[in-house]
């Protein structure tokens, strides 16, 4: 993406580069979180490595932590004297979280940088890109129904996830793990994608399976009082059975749309 | 003292009620739903009672009924999927998930049968006997004829008398205890007639001594107070938005209900967009507590001041909690849904209003019934509102203070001819425990079950079964003393425990009392005494011998194979 020229001052043992190259690909993932603790392994054992405290700023700025990510930055800094510290999308996304100037940010290439980037630069403003919802699983727990979309960085096209619970009520900006994009996730992506692609499922062709669902939750509970027909496990999990049949029938429903 | 289990209940919302039954009862809990605080009131749990470390599960007898289970479950999502095959085959991780808590309960049920074995237990108290995390104990209490009542904790007055559903409706019948309590007398009229028309008619009672929630409505919480704890003005109207969340019980719940939810929020906000006095008026929107997750909360709040920023809605204040405060600050009320709020808000004498979802007024209800959906609503009490016009217009109608007093006055008039009494959650617990009282210290006064007087089985048939690994199991066969159906009962291990189970067909209660010399089951006598021996002679063979490789599973077979032919 931008320019890249990274201090290496100690090199990595091998599995050591692997765990290191491990979080990368867990954070373009959308999992920094998991990996935190295998960073702060490697930032022991590579006090000097601008690669460590790169991932650990991109961490930092990924959950949040803004403050945090300027220290490490600015310990990142003083480990040479080029200035130049990886893609600078990470750079301009603390700047923007600081509110202040970074040192050494002028010199920052952005040409090759991600669009965001491009038209901040140009505009001086930002407006948060839409996460382009590709697909959904659907997950019930105990009655509760969680939801994951998966999509697309509406500015670079990296692929990752969202996930849901109880409710489409939702208005989310999330940072995109990999060009640090703003990207919003809302409701109204939500109905469009699912009125365009699973329209049997939100039109009222649904409520046909509702009856057929109903009535064997009602004969269930019939069974359970004066029956032989379901099993005991059946009528001791009651409306969990529902619940389980309704998530398997869901599941069944999106794979055959 | 008479034992009581108490199941599902928890502190933070029935504090009132475990305490007053912890005062009149040995009361017995499961340690996992069992609070600290009650230590001090005598709460024993059941794992104080029984061993856990001492019982073996039932491994082969949970294995096969998984597998009834499974089978169940892939020949009706075949059936619901249409695709022809008699099976739609479950993915490994289903099974998973599906065996995890089959396992969980199975291994409660198995516990809380133990409990049974061992001490008299004279009731089981639960709160909404449908759960799976408390069925399993319903049915076994029930199956030894110990009397079960739920104590439900929602409010149903709002719900939809079963005339005015389309046929497709089924009768509502979630519950099977014998004595189901409720909060007042329009939601015993619900309850019944739903029952009434439904084949679990007479299984079970519904009664009313108030539903003693904690932290339902307080009465006596005053609207200025109510708004100083809100921070929210007092010489503005104030409109309450009440959501729901959904469960995932029904396909159209997945999605369809889903948007429904935010387009609830949507018709509200952009239904007073351009709303002359709308800075006349202050928001609450209450979301579910279901919602206070701080993800989901987030995510929701953001939503929703966005869409109110849009609507150039400013005050607008967004909770999870403080429902009493909530009721006695508003003015007027919506909801998303037949919410159990709905009915507190009448308590409170709030106008309260519902904007229905499409599948009530397109598919649940009979054309033209909604407002007639029951009392309340043909009284005035409360009243769904399907378009912006009608929503704008009853919002015009109470912003003026006159309408507002005449709510009150309506509501007032109607808790006196509805005979409701607003009572305290401590009052209520009061009323419980005396009727339990009289129930269990009422000679005679017994199941619903068993008062359809039980006759004795009349066994066709007994078959052995289950010839490897274990206990055996009889299937007995036995004909229904009334409509002369068929049926078959799975007798685990012995055969001499007496048991009572339904007909399937008509629900007429059999019971099954071992009669040796009427089965005449020799497998049973003394005769059988010489074949013991030489059948356990042949495990002492030597260890060449074909027998001795096979185990104990050849000897269990021998062993059935024999009773066949001895029978």
């Amino acid at each position: 993406m931008g320019s890249v020229k990274l201090n290496k001052s100690i090199i990595m043992e091998d599995n050591d580069q692997q765990l290191l190259d491990h979080c990368i690909s867990q954070r373009e993932n959308g999992k920094c979180i998991e990996v935190a603790g295998d960073l702060k392994t490697l930032l022991k054992k590579y006090p000097q490595n601008s690669s460590v405290f790169i991932e650990i700023v991109k961490m930092c700025i990924l959950v949040g932590k803004i403050d945090r990510a300027y220290r490490f930055y600015l310990k990142l800094s003083k480990l040479d004297n080029s200035r130049i510290y990886g893609e600078p999308e990470y750079l301009l996304r603390l700047q923007i979280g600081l509110q202040k100037p970074l040192p050494g940010f002028d010199e920052l290439n952005f040409e090759k940088g991600a669009n965001w980037c491009q038209n901040f630069i140009k505009t001086g403003k930002e407006v948060a890109v839409a996460f382009k919802i590709k697909d959904i699983s659907v997950f019930c727990s105990a009655g509760t129904v969680n939801y994951i979309f998966y999509g697309a960085c509406g500015s670079c096209g990296n692929l990752s996830s969202v996930e849901l619970y109880r409710t489409f009520l939702i208005r989310r900006e999330f940072l995109c793990p990999v060009c640090f994009a703003n990207q919003l996730f809302e409701y109204e992506a939500i109905k469009e994608f699912l009125q365009k692609n699973y329209k049997k499922m939100v039109d009222e062709q649904a409520y046909t399976l509702d009856d057929k669902l109903r009535k064997i939750q009602y004969e269930l509970n019939v069974d359970t009082v004066k029956g032989n027909s379901y099993s005991k496990i059946s009528k001791y999990l009651n409306q969990d059975y529902i619940f389980s049949l309704n998530q398997f029938l869901t599941t069944r429903l999106l794979e055959h749309q | 003292m008479k034992n009581v289990f108490v199941l599902g209940f928890f502190p933070d919302k029935s504090q009132a009620l475990l305490k007053r039954l912890c005062e009149n009862f040995n009361i017995i809990m499961f340690e996992s739903q069992f609070a600290k605080s009650l230590r001090d009131l005598g709460v024993q749990t059941l794992e104080e009672i029984i061993e856990l470390s001492q019982l073996e599960f039932p491994q082969a007898e949970f294995s096969w009924e998984i597998h009834q289970t499974v089978n169940q479950i892939e020949e009706q999502l075949a059936k619901l999927i249409s695709g022809g095959e008699k099976k739609a085959a479950l993915y490994e991780s289903e099974f998973m998930t599906i065996n995890k808590v089959a396992f969980s309960i199975y291994w409660r049920a198995f516990v809380f049968r133990q409990l049974l074995d061992k001490i008299d237990l004279d009731l089981l108290l639960v709160n909404a006997d449908y759960s799976c995390t408390r069925r399993p104990m319903v049915i076994e209490a029930k199956s030894k004829g110990i009397p079960v009542l739920d104590i439900e904790h929602g409010f149903f007055a709002m719900e939809p008398e079963p005339k005015v559903l389309h046929k497709n409706f089924l009768p509502s019948t979630p519950y099977i205890s014998d004595f189901v309590n409720l909060d007042n007398d329009l939601e015993k009229v619900f309850w019944d007639e739903h029952y009434e028309s439904s084949e679990l008619n007479e299984h079970v009672s519904f009664v009313v001594n108030g539903t003693p929630n904690d932290i339902s409505f307080d009465n006596n919480l005053k609207k200025e107070d109510a708004l100083t704890a809100l921070n929210l003005r007092p010489d503005k109207f104030t409109l309450s938005l009440i959501g729901s969340w959904i469960e995932a019980r029904i396909p159209s719940y997945v999605f369809k209900a889903q948007i429904e939810q935010v387009e609830f929020y949507k018709f509200v906000f952009q239904g007073l967009k351009n709303f002359p006095r709308k800075n006349d008026i202050q928001f609450i929107v209450k979301l579910h507590p279901a919602f206070a997750t701080k993800q989901v909360f987030e995510d929701s709040t953001n939503y929703l001041k966005h869409l109110a920023q849009e609507c150039g809605l400013e005050d607008v204040l967004l909770t999870c909690t403080g429902l009493s405060e909530v009721l006695s600050g508003s003015d007027m009320l919506i909801a998303s849904n037949r919410s159990s709020v709905l009915w507190e808000a009448f308590l409170a004498s709030v106008p309260a209003f519902i904007y229905p979802t499409e599948s009530v007024v397109n598919y649940m209800f009979k054309k033209g019934t909604l407002n007639n959906c029951n009392a309340l609503f043909q009284k005035g009490a409360m009243k769904y509102v399907t378009n912006v016009e009608q929503f704008q217009n009853a919002v015009e109608f109470y912003l003026q203070r006159e309408n507002l007093e005449a709510h009150k006055s309506l509501c007032k008039k109607l808790f006196k001819e509805l005979n409701i009494e607003p009572l305290s959650a401590k009052e209520k617990s009061e009323r419980l425990c005396d009727w339990i009282n009289t129930l269990l210290e009422s000679p005679g006064v017994d199941t619903v079950e068993q008062k359809k007087e039980s006759v004795l089985m009349n066994v066709v048939d007994i078959k052995t079964e289950h010839v490897c690994t274990g206990p055996m199991s009889y299937l007995v066969t036995w004909s229904c003393d009334l409509c002369e159906e068929e049926n078959v009962l799975r007798k685990r291990a012995s055969l001499l425990l007496d048991e009572s189970t339904n007909c399937k067909k008509c629900g007429q209660v059999h019971k099954y009392v071992y009669d040796e010399d009427k089965y005449s089951f020799e497998i049973l006598n003394a005769d059988i005494v010489n074949l013991d021996d030489t059948i356990l002679h042949n495990r002492n063979v030597s260890e060449d011998d074909e027998i001795y490789l096979l185990g104990q599973d050849l000897i269990f077979s021998v062993n059935t194979y024999i009773s066949h032919l001895i029978k």
